[in-house]
């Protein structure tokens, strides 16, 4: 075993330059807010600013909001309130949150790998490799839950690893605890870290260690106590959950819901197709997922030459199940096969269900390159040039990440919103508006005008009104107001004929015409 | 070959391949055929004489057919055989030679006539090597070529003739004549022939004659590709890597080293591996999800090198030819996988019968395998 000190000093150290590689141009790229991180944000705003989210209630376990009865996924949310404590309300602010938690995943991945793969050099590759996964570094970049489930689960091995060598009861509740912590990270992690905890047991119950099966359980369930607190006080919320994730649905005459479809061969072929489209090696090495929020479709998913150290890593632990040390390899594997699970329960590909999975393949790759470096001058040629090789195509994906994907993905992002709300924001610091109208036809148009309201220090709360244009609800023009609506060239006759006489177009990045800011000037 | 432990000899070997062979083409003859969409444009190609016929067939619009796919049935129909017989009769034959060619390999690789015997009747328990055996179309003489150099490569190694690696490499060429997709078999196995045979003696003047062959055999259409220049676009352009080389084959190869093009093939390649594709009605069955994988396994773990290359290296490159062809994914582009997942699906029942209780569950699974086949080609 590595000198502990140094390693930890090391896994610092990663940590430390993943964020001087993430934190950079966090209002740059992606180019807007999506409303889900408005909204994460306002809960986290609400929190640090009064200890009571949006509804008033007082450190909640669960953020409800009209619509989203579910409730938003509290490690978050706490997480970036505690940075709004010390930081001022920012896209930047918001979005750095997620950074660090995607940091802390690449510095326990340094830690993990150091302690189960011999060499340090390749537990600088396991760690280069998770850092510059693209979808990784995507997903660490936006205000959202998804990434958090990675670093508990990195932690969940790191805690497998030292129990399975010491048993020392220390290290199995921190297992228990880890993965107890990581349920309320995000929904996915509801399905995937009880099946940790089982696949976990099963090790060590087949290791014979009942007491460490009996320690983890507990732990486990002591994290759990919150959880069924709050079942209490809140009976419906797994009614809400099937509901809203169309899970399960009583009207059984169109399939009934997604889980009721799995009953039916045709549904279990479906999730066949699923999960064997979730490993697709297209997507996943070459242009990754369809949306643009969460890929620039220019590289996949992981960077091309990880395919090859994947490979060699799969074939090594299939072969060598002790190569991670003893009782990791399999969990490992087992971890990574079952990964997509929760987008197969969803009958949805995209990665962001299953972000679990670059820890396991940055593990299984190094384990991989370690095996390439072993061997003869060639492979050892090949796996030194496949590493060269990450950081270059690395380098190409940051260049239209921060170049035409901007463009690109604007309207993925709902468009130009920021631009338009802070001009009326903006405006008003110099002269308040008399009313300010907002066309609901912009999506989630009221959490935005809240979020930016805060952000420019500006409150015209009492002052403004939401308006449906599609209803011909259009409001005629009084002096010193303002309304914002999107941009659309039969409304803009309809807005000079109400009387709102300067009309100023908000462009997209890309160009093109997103919102109209329209004014009627004090006299 | 050498006969299994026990009583199970090489006459009990052939006695099975004999009665796969029955069975393959009692089902040919009683079952309806699966109708498949190209097939109406084939037989009219087949009936209709006064298209042009000089060695590849010219069917309607930019179709052109291998000459394997019409002239057999052709011949036939002359010959007075009925028609709907005549259309069928040459891919039963081809299926035929696949069952028999697939029970040489497989007693060539694992040394066993029950391996062998279990191989036939698991590759006749698929429905889609049933279907394509009683389809028109030349997709199963591809197969049965690729196997035939299977089977001469193996025949080398064990007993170095040098007429041998020349009749492989000239069956390896017939290829071209079944499918569009054989074009692109005769490299991607030829290599992989090469592999194999580098690690023997005297590899090099194997490979030599070998390539011979595939040069002698492959001249004709080369030739004819020479002399039909009108007809290149849709004959080499149907076989070529990317749309763009109708311009110039240049810049179809140029097109292929495009990054969305690459991550289209592979996506296309992985789509052949799917499991609902694979074990569904058109490839191997429902059944056969309960031995190949164990198989796959055991070859992995239990064969030789060769044995490991030649099933599981020739499984991964089967649907290659098929994805550089840039078609939708479909059974009959890469129909070799059948073949080997027979093998592969064979490998496994050693390793059942092995275990605790393990015969008797061989013989239940084999019962409840052709019980399953049974139902759902009834279905």
């Amino acid at each position: 075993m590595p000198p502990f000190r140094s390693t930890l000093l090391q896994a610092a150290l990663v940590t430390v330059l993943t964020v001087a590689l993430y934190a950079p141009g966090l209002s740059l790229s992606p180019p807007h807010l999506t409303h889900d991180e408005i909204k994460f944000a306002l809960q986290a705003e609400a929190i640090a600013d009064t200890g009571r989210d949006l509804n008033g209630r007082l450190f909640p376990l669960y953020f409800k909001e009209a619509g989203f009865a579910v409730g938003r996924d509290p490690m978050c949310i706490y997480v970036m309130a505690a940075f709004l404590k010390a930081l001022p309300l920012s896209e930047q602010s918001i979005r750095l949150s997620t950074v660090l938690a995607g940091a802390a995943g690449v510095g326990l991945m340094f830690l993990l790998a150091r302690l189960t793969l011999a060499k340090r050099s390749v537990a600088w590759i396991a760690a280069l490799i998770m850092a510059l996964t693209p979808a990784y570094y995507i997903h660490s970049r936006l205000a959202l839950s998804v990434v958090y489930p990675v670093p508990m689960t990195v932690l969940w091995l790191i805690a497998v690893m030292l129990y399975l060598r010491t048993q020392r009861t220390r290290d199995a509740v921190v297992i228990g605890l880890v993965l107890g912590a990581g349920i309320y990270s995000y929904l996915a992690a509801a399905i995937m870290m009880p099946l940790y905890l089982g696949a976990t047991l099963v090790v060590l119950w087949w290791r014979g260690d009942r007491r460490g099966c009996r320690t983890m359980l507990l732990a486990f369930g002591a994290m759990m106590v919150p959880l069924l607190a709050w079942q209490l006080i809140e009976p419906d919320r797994y009614s809400n959950i099937l509901s809203a994730y169309r899970l399960y649905d009583h009207d059984t005459s169109a399939g009934g819901g997604l889980l009721q479809r799995l009953a039916s061969v045709q549904g279990l072929v479906s999730r066949v197709d699923v999960l064997w489209d979730s490993f697709n090696p297209g997507r996943l090495f070459f242009t990754g997922e369809s949306s643009l929020q969460i890929s620039t479709r220019q590289v996949g998913s992981f960077l091309t030459p990880v395919a090859v150290f994947l490979l060699v890593g799969i074939v090594t632990l299939s072969r060598r199940p002790m190569a991670l040390g003893s009782g990791l390899g399999p969990l490992v594997l087992f971890g990574l096969f079952t990964s997509p699970l929760p987008g197969v329960i969803m009958a949805d590909v995209e990665i962001r269900r299953w972000l679990v999975v670059v820890p396991l393949v940055a593990i299984v790759a190094a384990l991989g390159a370690g095996r390439l470096l072993e061997k003869g001058w060639r492979t050892r040629v090949a796996a030194i040039v496949l590493t060269a090789l990450m950081p270059l195509q690395f380098a190409f994906f940051a260049r239209d990440y921060f170049g035409p994907y901007r463009e690109r993905s604007s309207v993925w992002f709902g468009g130009n919103i920021r631009a338009a709300l802070n001009t009326v924001l903006d405006d008003a610091r110099l002269r308040a508006p008399a009313s300010v109208y907002l066309a609901n036809e912009i999506p989630w148009v009221e959490a935005y005008w809240r979020f930016y309201s805060k952000v420019r220090g500006v409150d015209l709360g009492d002052r403004t009104h939401y308006i449906q244009l599609g209803a011909g609800e259009i409001p005629r023009a009084e002096d010193a107001a303002v309304m914002v609506t999107p941009a659309d060239t039969s409304l803009s006759t309809q807005l000079a004929a109400a009387g709102w006489t300067s009309q100023r177009v908000i462009a997209d990045l890309d160009g093109r015409p997103s919102l109209i800011v329209a004014t009627r000037p004090a006299p | 070959m050498t006969a299994a432990p026990g009583s199970f000899t090489a006459a009990n070997g052939w006695t099975i391949v004999a009665a796969s062979c029955l069975a393959l083409l009692i089902a040919g003859v009683v079952m309806t055929p699966r109708v498949r969409p190209a097939d109406g444009a084939l037989r009219a190609a087949i009936l209709e004489e006064s298209v042009q016929s000089t060695l590849f067939v010219h069917g309607d619009g930019e179709t052109w057919y291998q000459p394997l796919a019409v002239y057999p049935s052709r011949w036939l129909i002359r010959a007075g055989v009925p028609q709907e017989l005549a259309i069928r009769l040459p891919s039963m034959v081809a299926g035929l030679l696949t069952i028999v060619l697939a029970y040489v390999v497989a007693v060539q690789l694992s040394g066993d006539v029950m391996l062998g015997a279990l191989t036939t009747l698991l590759l006749v328990a698929m429905p889609g090597f049933r279907g394509a055996s009683q389809a028109a179309g030349g997709e199963l003489w591809t197969v049965a070529f690729v196997l035939a150099w299977f089977v001469a490569i193996l025949s080398w190694i064990e007993h170095p003739r040098t007429w041998v690696p020349f009749v492989g490499g000239a069956a390896l060429a017939a290829s071209i004549y079944g499918e569009p997709e054989g074009v692109w078999s005769v490299p991607i196995f030829f290599a992989l022939g090469v592999i194999l045979l580098r690690a023997e003696r005297r590899a090099r003047s194997a490979i030599w004659r070998s390539a011979i062959g595939i040069a002698v055999v492959a001249a004709p259409a080369v030739g004819w590709v020479i002399t039909h220049r009108e007809a290149y676009a849709d004959t080499f352009g149907r076989w070529a890597i990317h749309a763009a080389h109708i311009r110039s084959p240049g810049d179809g190869v140029v097109a292929f080293t495009q990054w969305a093009v690459m991550a289209r093939r592979v996506e296309e390649y992985w789509q052949y591996f799917n499991p609902t594709f694979l074990f569904g009605r058109e490839m191997l069955g429902l059944p056969l999800l309960a031995l190949v994988p164990l198989g796959v396994w055991a070859v992995g773990k239990r064969w030789s090198q060769t044995g490991r290359l030649l099933v599981v290296g020739g499984s991964l490159l089967a649907p290659v030819p098929a994805v550089l062809l840039d078609a939708p994914r479909q059974a009959a582009l890469a129909s070799l996988l059948l073949p080997l997942a027979a093998v592969s699906g064979a490998a496994a029942i050693p390793v059942i019968a092995a275990m605790r209780r393990g015969r008797s569950a061989v013989m239940t699974a084999m019962v409840v395998l052709l019980l399953l086949t049974l139902t759902l080609a009834a279905k």
